[in-house]
C-alpha cells in the first residue's frame, strides 16, 4: 500500500540546547557516532555510499558555503558522495528525502543524513539581524516572528481562537519536553506564565516561540529489502511529500493556512496510501505555538478553525486521539533548524518501534503510522511531511 | 496674463511637542508649540505629500509637470539628488528638470522665483516648488525652542490659476546670520539681536517698501500679510514698523502651532492665506534668509472657490496631531540614540535590486496579469504571473489606501529599525494584498479592517544613505 522502498535503521541525536562547549565539527561527530552505535546488528562505516547534509545557516557559525564536504570531511568519511541541502524550516527533513530518493534511484543502498544547527556561535542580537536580509523593502523587518505571527492574529479574528488555546500547546509541550532526555528545555509552564512572558511579536509571547537551540540529529537509512542486516525492527518510509507556496508575504492568499503543508500532507498520505485518522503519532513543527495550531487544521487532523478547540479539548495529548510533539516539539525541544526534522523522524522511529528509548513517552500504536511535518523558509512557503510507519503492507 | 498659482498642497508631521516641555527641561520658560519630525521624516518625505496634495489640488496629471524646484536648507547629504525619488512618487517624467534652491530660510521663495522665470521664459508649463525644512536644533538651545518642521508645495502656471503673482520684489546684501558647518547637525547663530535687527527686520522691511514702490500701492492694499515667523517677535516687530494691521497677518499666522518651519514658513502661512481668502484679495508674502528678503504681491481669482476642498488641507494637518514628551524629541531627533552596532543591510540602499525596482516600489505600480487578473507586484521581478503563468500584463497604478487583513507587532529588533514596529498586511482598495511596515500607529489601537494609506518614508539608512519606501499609516 505504501511507498516503503526505504527503511531508517538507525537514529541518533545529542542533547539540543545552548551548547558553548560543542563546536559544529563535535556536534556532528556526536550525532553520527550515537547513530551508528545505537543500530540493532551493528554497523561498519564503509558501508555508506552517500550523506546529505542538512544545515540551513551555515553562515550562523561562520562557514557561508558549508557544502557537502562539512560532513564527510569531519566524520572520516571523505571520499563519499554528500550533498548539503539548505531549505528554511525543511532543511533536516528535506536532506531525509533527497537521502531517501537516493537511495530507492537504485544507485546507493546505503545513505547518511545529518542535520545540525549552530545559533549560537554569535550573539542573539546578531540572529536578530535577519530583519534586514533579503529584498531591501518587500522584506524589511522579516523575521521568523513576524512572518508567524500575521496567521494568528487572523485566526484569532476569523475562528476565535483565543489566546488560552495558543498558550495550552506550550503547556502540553513543555510538559512532554520534560519526559525527553535530549529536550533544550525542562520544565513545566502554565498559561498564566506565558501571558506574564514578554510579548515579543504581537499576539506571541515569548512562550508561544521555539528558543535559540543548538543541536544535531542523523539517520542511516538503506534500501528496504536489506534493511535486516542491520535491524529486525525497521521503520519504513510508507510516504513523503514536499510543497512550496509564493515568495512574499504580500503574495499569500490565506493568511489561516500553510497551503505548502495542506499540499505536502496530501500528496504524503497519498503516497503511504493512508489518512489522518491512521497517524498514531505526530511530530510536527510547532516553532510557535500558531504554527500548531495551523499545522492540525493543515495536516486534516481536524475541521479548518477547530485547531484552537483540539487543543483545548486535549486530543493532542500523549493519551489522547491524535498525540502531537511528544517529544516536547520544537517549543521545547529547540529548533536548530538542519536538525529539527530528523530529530522528528528519530521521536517517530523509536515511537514506532516501541523502542527503551522512549520507554517514559510511549504512546499507543494502534496503526502503525507516525506523520513528521515541518513549514517555513520564506513566506512560510515550504513545507515537507514524511509518514513512517512499522509496517510494509 | 501673470503666471500664478494653480494649485498647492502641505505636509505638517503629526507629532507636536509643547514648547514649555522643552523649556522646563533646561529651567526655562515658553508658551506655543512646534511640529516634530518622525524618525521615519526628513524632507524627502514631507515634501513628497506635500507635492501629492498639490498635485490633487490643482488636478494635473503629474506627468505634465515641466521641473521640479525644491528649496530647503535640510538636504539629507550635501551630494545627491533629492528630487528623483520625490519625482519617482508622484509619477512625473524622465523629461522633467528637478533643481535644489538651497542656503537659507529665503530658499522656499528663491525656488518660486526660478520656477516663474521659466513659465515666463515659455521654457516648462506647469512648474513644481516645494519648500520643506526639518532642522534638528542642538540640544538646550534657543533654536530648539522655536525649530519646527514642515512642507508645502505649489504648482506653478499660466492657466488655471488660484492666484497670480503680480510683482516679485528681492532685497539682498552681503550680511550673515545662521550657518550650518558641513558635517554638523545643528544649525549656529553668533548674535541673535543682530539677526534680528539688521538682517530679519531690515531685510523684509527694505524688501516691502520696494515691492510696494514697484506696484505703486500702500501696504493698506493687502487683505494678507504673510511674513517669515522665525519666532512669535518678528511679525510683530515688523508689523509696526511697516503699519500692518494684526487683521491683516491673522490667518496667515502659523508660528504658535507649528514653530519656525524655515524654508517653508511664508509658503505654509501662504496656504493658511489662501484656504480662506476671496477672489480679488492681495496678497504680500515676505521671506527672509541670511541677507536675502523677497517679497511677492499676489492677487487671489474666481477659480479658488472652484478648488475648494480638493486634497487635505493645512487645518487637517494642524488638528490631526499627537503630543510627544522631550525625551521622545530627543530620540526623534536623533540627539539620543540607543547604543550598539546596528544590523548591516543585506542589500544596502544603493545596491541593484533597490536602483532597479525603485520607480515601481515608490510610485507603487503593479503588473496586472491579462489572463487572470492577479497584480503582481513589483513588475520589474515577475515576467510571469504567480497565479496562472501567464507572461502579459498590463501596468496598473496600485491604489494608496486599504483595509489591514492581518497584521502583527515586533518588539525585539536590532539596532537601526523602530520597536515596537507593525507590519500590515492589507487589503487594496483594488483588492490588491499589500505588505508594509506601519508608522504613526499605537499598538493597541491596530486591528483588522482598520482602514491605512500608503505614504513615502524614510525605511532604512546605512553609511548616511536613505532608502525611502511606501509604509502605512492611519489615513489622516
Amino acid at each position: 500500500m505504501g511507498w516503503n522502498k526505504v527503511a531508517v535503521v538507525g537514529v541518533g541525536l545529542i542533547k539540543f540546547g545552548e551548547l558553548f562547549d560543542k563546536p559544529w565539527e563535535v556536534m556532528v561527530e556526536e550525532a553520527y557516532l550515537n547513530t551508528i552505535n545505537s543500530i540493532d546488528k551493528g554497523f561498519d562505516p564503509k558501508d555508506i555510499q552517500a550523506a546529505w547534509l542538512g544545515d540551513d545557516r551555515p553562515g550562523s557559525h561562520g562557514q557561508e558555503t558549508i557544502s557537502g564536504t562539512g560532513l564527510t570531511g569531519i566524520i572520516g568519511l571523505a571520499g563519499v558522495p554528500c550533498t548539503h541541502v539548505e531549505n528554511g524550516c525543511p532543511t533536516g527533513s528535506d536532506a531525509f528525502r533527497n537521502a531517501c530518493l537516493g537511495v530507492a534511484s537504485g544507485v546507493y543502498d546505503v545513505a547518511l543524513v545529518v542535520g545540525a544547527e549552530k545559533m549560537h556561535e554569535f550573539s542573539s542580537a546578531r540572529l536578530l539581524g535577519i530583519a534586514t536580509q533579503g529584498n531591501p523593502v518587500l522584506q524589511r523587518g522579516e523575521t521568523a516572528m513576524t512572518m508567524f505571527a500575521p496567521q494568528a492574529t487572523r485566526h484569532m479574528y476569523e475562528f476565535g481562537t483565543t489566546k488560552e488555546q495558543l498558550a495550552m500547546v506550550a503547556v502540553k509541550n513543555h510538559k512532554n519536553g520534560v519526559l525527553d532526555p535530549y529536550s533544550h528545555y525542562k520544565y513545566e509552564i502554565t498559561v498564566q506564565d506565558v501571558f506574564n512572558s514578554p510579548m515579543v511579536c504581537y499576539p506571541l509571547n515569548l512562550y508561544d516561540c521555539c528558543p535559540q537551540t543548538d543541536g544535531a540529529a542523523a539517520a542511516i537509512i538503506c534500501r528496504a529489502d536489506m534493511a535486516d542486516k542491520y535491524t529486525d525492527k525497521p521503520i519504513y518510509v510508507a510516504g513523503f511529500g514536499m510543497a512550496t507556496d509564493v515568495f512574499y508575504l504580500h503574495e499569500k492568499e490565506c493568511f489561516t493556512e500553510f497551503v505548502a503543508s495542506t499540499k505536502a500532507a496530501k500528496r504524503a498520505y497519498k503516497m503511504a496510501g493512508i489518512g489522518p485518522q491512521d497517524i498514531d503519532i505526530a511530530e510536527l513543527h510547532d516553532c510557535f505555538t500558531i504554527t500548531e495550531i495551523l499545522d492540525y487544521e493543515d495536516l486534516g487532523f481536524c475541521d479548518k478553525g477547530e485547531g484552537g478547540k483540539l487543543v483545548e479539548r486535549g486530543e493532542t495529548e500523549s493519551d489522547g486521539r491524535i498525540p502531537c510533539n511528544v517529544s516536547g516539539g520544537l517549543i521545547t525541544k529547540g529548533h536548530p533548524l538542519g536538525a529539527t526534522g530528523i530529530a522528528q523522524i528519530a521521536e517517530l522511529f523509536w515511537q514506532l518501534r516501541e523502542d527503551k528509548q522512549c520507554d517514559n513517552r510511549q504512546v499507543k500504536i494502534k496503526h502503525g503510522y507516525g506523520l513528521q511535518h515541518n513549514v517555513g523558509g520564506r513566506g512560510i512557503s515550504n513545507s515537507m511531511v514524511t509518514i513512517l510507519s512499522n509496517r510494509v503492507d | 496674463m501673470f503666471p500664478g498659482i494653480k494649485g498647492y498642497g502641505v505636509y505638517i508631521p503629526r507629532y507636536r511637542i509643547k514648547r514649555e516641555d522643552i523649556a522646563k527641561s533646561w529651567q526655562g520658560k515658553s508658551r506655543g508649540e512646534n511640529s516634530v519630525a518622525n524618525s521615519d521624516e526628513d524632507i524627502i518625505t514631507m515634501s513628497t505629500e506635500a507635492a501629492q496634495n498639490a498635485v490633487r489640488h490643482a488636478g494635473i496629471d503629474p506627468a505634465s509637470i515641466g521641473a521640479i524646484y525644491l528649496g530647503s536648507t535640510s538636504a539629507p547629504n550635501i551630494e545627491q539628488s533629492l528630487l528623483g525619488t520625490i519625482a519617482e512618487t508622484l509619477g512625473t517624467n524622465a523629461g522633467t528638470d528637478m533643481m535644489c534652491v538651497g542656503e537659507s530660510t529665503r530658499a522656499g521663495t528663491g525656488a518660486v522665483k526660478v520656477c516663474l522665470d521659466a513659465i515666463k521664459a515659455g521654457t516648462i508649463n506647469n512648474g513644481l516648488v516645494i519648500a520643506a525644512d526639518c532642522r534638528p536644533a542642538s540640544p538646550g538651545s534657543d533654536q530648539e525652542l522655536n525649530f519646527g518642521v514642515g512642507a508645502a508645495a505649489y504648482i506653478l502656471s499660466s492657466d488655471n490659476t488660484v492666484a497670480n503673482i503680480e510683482e516679485v520684489f528681492t532685497y539682498s546684501t552681503g550680511f550673515r546670520d545662521l550657518w550650518r558647518e558641513a558635517g554638523s547637525s545643528y544649525v549656529k547663530e553668533y548674535e541673535p539681536k543682530l539677526t534680528r535687527g539688521i538682517g530679519r527686520h531690515d531685510h523684509m522691511v527694505n524688501a516691502t517698501k520696494g515691492l510696494l514702490a514697484s506696484i505703486g500701492i500702500g501696504i493698506d492694499q493687502f487683505q494678507h500679510v504673510v511674513l517669515y515667523q522665525p519666532d512669535a517677535r518678528i511679525p510683530r516687530v515688523i508689523a509696526q514698523t511697516l503699519g500692518i494691521k494684526p487683521e491683516q497677518t491673522e490667518k496667515a499666522s502659523i508660528f504658535p502651532q507649528l514653530g519656525d518651519t524655515g524654508s517653508s514658513s511664508v509658503l505654509l502661512g501662504l496656504a493658511s492665506v489662501l484656504d480662506h481668502a476671496k477672489p480679488g484679495d492681495r496678497i504680500l508674502l515676505v521671506s527672509y534668509g541670511s541677507g536675502i528678503s523677497d517679497a511677492i504681491s499676489l492677487v487671489v481669482t474666481n477659480e479658488i472657490e472652484n478648488k475648494r476642498n480638493r486634497g487635505v488641507s493645512l487645518i487637517h494637518y494642524l488638528d490631526s496631531k499627537e503630543y510627544i514628551d522631550y525625551l521622545t524629541y530627543l530620540k526623534l531627533n536623533k540627539a539620543l540614540e540607543k547604543g550598539g552596532e546596528p544590523a548591516k543591510m543585506a542589500l544596502p540602499p544603493l545596491s541593484p535590486v533597490v536602483v532597479k525596482e525603485g520607480p515601481e516600489l515608490h510610485r507603487l505600480i503593479g503588473a496586472k496579469c491579462s489572463k487572470c487578473g492577479y497584480v503582481n507586484f513589483p513588475p520589474s521581478e515577475r515576467k510571469i504571473c504567480i497565479r496562472c503563468g501567464n507572461t502579459s500584463f498590463e501596468q496598473v497604478l496600485l491604489p494608496r489606501t486599504g483595509k489591514i487583513h492581518t497584521f502583527c507587532i515586533s518588539y525585539y529588533l536590532p539596532k537601526g529599525m523602530e520597536s515596537p514596529l507593525p507590519i500590515i498586511i492589507a487589503d487594496l482598495d483594488d483588492g490588491t494584498r499589500h505588505r508594509a511596515l506601519g508608522t504613526e500607529m499605537k499598538p493597541e489601537e491596530v486591528k483588522i479592517d482598520m482602514p491605512v494609506e500608503l505614504v513615502l518614508r524614510e525605511l532604512a539608512s546605512e553609511g548616511g544613505l536613505n532608502l525611502y519606501a511606501n509604509v502605512f499609516r492611519p489615513p489622516r
